[in-house]
C-alpha cells in the first residue's frame, strides 16, 4: 500500500497541534465467501478537537465502515490495517478490548442513522441512559436518575421526567433521535461519531436535530465526525469534508473550498446532482453509472468509468492525494480542474 | 406515541395482547383445563387418597375398577389411581427438570454462538451431531451408560431435548443481533454480559420461550419412554413409563393398567403441545 505521510500533515491545520482522531492508511478488508473485500482502501484522516467534519459519499463509498472501524465494532470477519490510527495519541489498532469498552461512550460515542431500531426496545428510555452514566461513573442510581432526566432536557425533549419513563416505541423518531443523543453526550465524549442521523427522519426534524447536534457539541467541545450522502447537511454542518469513493478518500477540503471549487470530478458530479433553489429550469447532472463492485474494482483511478476526464494515466495509475491548494486535496490526476477545462468554469 | 395511556398499561400490551388472544382461542382454554386438572390429580391427589402406593396386597392383583378402588389395583394389587398420582408426580417433576435443564444449556450455547461468530461453528456442529441422534436413541443411550438414578436421566432427558433448542436460541438471537441497538449498546461502552442478558436475551427470550413449552412434552414423552424400556426410575418407585410397561404383560386379562397409565401420558402431552401452539400463534404477530 502505497500512501504519503507528508500530504496528511497538510490535511491537519498546524494552529492545532494535537489532533484528537488520526488515520493513515486505514485499510479494511473483510473476508467473503468470493474472497478479500476491500471496503477503505488506504485513507487518511485528522479530525481536530472540536472540528466538524462530514464523510461524504454514495451507499457502498465505505462511510458507515469508516465508523465502525473507528469505534471498533467491526464484525471479525473484517481485518484492520493502518499505517497509524490513534485517538487522543493513543493506538486503537493495538489497544485492548477492555480499555476500548472504557473509551466507548467516554471518549467517543456514536448515534445512527435508524433512532427506530438503536434504543433497546424492551428498556425504558431513562433507564438506559441511567445504565450508560453507571457504566462509566460511580454514582448512586438516583443521581444518575437526576443527570439522565437533565441529559433529555438539554436536548429540548419537553417533559423530560415523563420521557424518561417511556418505551423507545412511545416516542416519535425526532424524540427517539434526541434521545439517542443525550445518552451518546452524556459523558461529554471528546468524539461523536453520527452515522446519517437525520436519514430517517422526517425534513421538518432534519433541521432541528441538525441544529441540535451542532448546538450540543459546540457546547462540550466535542469533535463530530458527521457520516452523511447529503451535501445540504454538510453545508450547514462541516468545517471541513472528506469526499470517500469506492473506499478511498477522493478529495479533503475546507467545506466553504469544496463548494466553491471543488477538485475531484465525483465531488463535482456530487454538488452537481443537489437541486438547487435558485436554478429553476436547470436539469440536475447525475453522475453517470453505478459504484463499482468492490470485488472488481477498476484499475487506475476507481473513478475513471464513470469520470468524463478520464484519459490515460486514469485508466493504470492510482492517483495520489495531493495539495491543489492550501487546506484542499485532491486524488485526481487532472486537477486543479480548472487547467482541464481551459478555463471554462 | 405516547397518550393517555398509562405506563404500565402500556408495559403489560403485548403480554395482554397476547392473553387476549388465548382467551379467545378455544383449544387454549381445553389445553390447559385439561392440563390443571392433571396438575391438581398428581399434586393434590396423593394428600388426599387413602392408600399406600408402595404396599402391595396380593389378594387384590389385577382388579378392575370399583367404588374402593376407581381405577382398579395393579399386578401387586396396589391402587391403580394412587400409584397415577404419584407416577404423574414423578413423570411430570422429570420432564421439568429435564426441560429447564435444557433450556438453560441450549439457551446459552444459542446465545453464545450469536453473540461471538468465532463460536457459532464449533458450537452448532456439536449441536448438529446431537441433533443428527433421535432424541429417544439419544436419551437411552444416555440413560444405560450412565446408568439408573435421577440425576442422570434427568441428565439424559435434558441433554436430549437441548439441541433444538440451542438452534431456536441461536436463529433467534442472531435476528436480535442484527438489530442497531445491540451496536447502540456497545458504542456506549456496555460490556458483553450486559449485551448478552439486557439487550440479547430480553429481546429474544419470547420464541425460545415458547420452543420450550413444546419441548416439555417432549421431555414427558421421552422420560415415560425411558420408564416403560426399563431405562427410568427404578421399581417400585411409580412412574407413567414404568407403570404402562408392568401392565403390559397383562394387556389380556387386565388391560386397564396400561391403558390408564398410557391415557394419563396423553393427557399431559396432548395439551402441551396444544399450548406450546397456541403460545407460538399468539405471539406471532403475522398469525391473526
Amino acid at each position: 500500500m502505497k500512501h504519503m505521510p507528508q500530504d496528511t500533515m497538510l490535511t491537519t491545520d498546524i494552529t492545532r497541534p494535537d489532533p484528537l482522531l488520526v488515520a493513515q492508511g486505514l485499510t479494511v478488508t473483510f473476508a467473503t465467501d468470493q474472497g478479500p473485500l476491500r471496503a477503505l482502501d488506504a485513507v487518511d484522516l485528522t479530525l481536530a478537537p472540536g472540528e466538524t467534519l462530514a464523510v461524504v459519499g454514495e451507499s457502498g463509498s465505505g462511510k458507515s465502515v469508516l465508523s465502525l472501524a473507528l469505534m471498533g465494532l467491526l464484525p471479525g470477519t473484517a481485518r484492520i490495517e493502518a499505517d497509524s490510527l490513534t485517538f487522543e495519541g493513543r493506538d486503537l489498532t493495538a489497544i485492548t478490548e477492555r480499555d476500548f469498552r472504557a473509551l466507548r461512550g467516554t471518549g467517543m460515542s456514536m448515534i445512527f442513522q435508524e433512532p427506530a431500531t438503536a434504543l433497546n426496545p424492551v428498556r425504558r428510555i431513562g433507564d438506559q441512559i441511567v445504565e450508560a452514566i453507571r457504566l462509566h461513573e460511580d454514582i448512586p442510581v438516583r443521581k444518575a436518575r437526576t443527570r439522565a432526566i437533565e441529559a433529555l432536557a438539554a436536548t429540548g425533549i419537553p417533559a423530560p421526567a415523563e420521557r424518561a419513563e417511556a418505551f423507545p416505541h412511545q416516542l416519535s423518531g425526532g424524540m427517539r433521535q434526541r434521545a439517542l443523543i443525550a445518552m451518546a453526550l452524556v459523558h461529554r465524549p471528546r468524539l461523536l461519531i453520527a452515522d446519517e442521523p437525520t436519514t430517517a427522519l422526517d425534513v421538518t426534524v432534519q433541521a432541528q436535530i441538525l441544529d441540535l447536534i451542532r448546538d450540543l457539541a459546540r457546547e462540550t467541545g466535542t469533535a463530530t465526525l458527521f457520516i452523511t450522502h447529503d451535501m445540504g447537511v454538510v453545508a450547514e454542518m462541516a468545517d471541513r469534508v472528506a469526499v470517500l469513493y469506492a473506499g478511498r478518500l477522493v478529495e479533503t477540503a475546507p467545506s466553504a473550498a469544496l463548494f466553491s471549487s471543488p477538485e475531484h470530478p465525483y465531488t463535482v458530479g456530487l454538488l452537481g446532482s443537489m437541486p438547487q433553489m435558485n436554478a429553476r429550469g436547470e436539469p440536475m447532472l447525475p453522475i453517470q453509472g453505478t459504484v463499482p463492485d468492490p470485488r472488481v474494482m477498476p484499475p487506475g483511478c476507481h473513478f475513471h468509468p464513470r469520470c468524463p476526464f478520464a484519459a490515460g494515466a486514469c485508466l493504470t495509475d492510482r492517483p495520489a492525494l495531493r495539495q491543489v491548494r492550501p487546506g484542499q486535496m485532491s486524488a485526481c490526476h487532472n486537477a486543479p480542474l480548472i487547467e482541464t477545462l481551459g478555463g471554462a468554469t | 406515541m405516547m397518550s393517555d395511556m398509562s405506563m404500565t398499561e402500556v408495559a403489560a400490551g403485548s403480554a395482554g395482547r397476547t392473553w387476549r388472544r388465548m382467551r379467545a382461542n378455544p383449544t387454549m382454554l381445553i389445553a390447559v383445563t385439561v392440563l390443571l386438572a392433571v396438575l391438581l390429580f398428581a399434586l393434590i391427589g396423593p394428600m388426599i387418597s387413602p392408600y399406600d402406593p408402595y404396599e402391595t396386597a396380593l389378594r387384590m392383583r389385577l382388579k378392575p375398577p370399583s367404588a374402593a378402588h376407581w381405577l382398579g389395583t395393579d399386578s401387586q394389587g396396589r391402587d391403580l389411581a394412587t400409584r397415577l398420582m404419584y407416577g404423574a408426580r414423578t413423570t411430570l417433576m422429570l420432564g421439568l427438570a429435564g426441560v429447564t435443564f435444557a433450556a438453560l444449556v441450549g439457551g446459552t450455547i444459542g446465545l453464545l454462538a450469536a453473540f461471538y461468530s468465532r463460536l457459532d461453528n464449533p458450537l452448532m456442529r456439536l449441536v448438529d451431531v446431537m441433533l443428527s441422534f433421535p432424541s429417544i436413541l439419544f436419551g437411552l443411550s444416555l440413560a444405560a451408560m450412565m446408568g439408573p438414578g435421577l440425576d442422570s436421566l434427568i441428565l439424559a432427558i435434558g441433554l436430549s431435548i437441548m439441541p433444538g433448542i440451542a438452534r431456536i436460541s441461536r436463529g433467534a438471537a442472531l435476528s436480535v443481533m442484527a438489530q442497531d441497538y445491540i451496536d447502540g449498546g456497545r458504542v456506549i461502552g456496555l460490556p458483553d454480559r450486559t449485551l448478552m442478558s439486557r439487550y440479547l436475551l430480553a429481546n429474544a427470550y419470547a420464541p425460545i420461550l415458547t420452543y420450550t413449552t413444546l419441548a416439555f412434552g417432549d421431555a414427558v414423552l421421552l422420560a415415560a419412554a425411558l420408564g416403560f424400556l426399563g431405562l427410568g426410575l427404578q421399581p417400585p418407585t411409580a412412574e407413567l413409563g414404568s407403570i404402562a410397561a408392568e401392565g403390559r404383560s397383562f394387556l389380556f386379562i387386565a388391560p386397564h393398567v396400561s391403558f390408564a397409565a398410557s391415557a394419563l401420558i396423553f393427557l399431559i402431552v396432548l395439551p402441551v403441545n396444544m399450548l406450546g401452539d397456541a403460545l407460538r400463534d399468539a405471539a406471532d404477530r403475522r398469525a391473526s
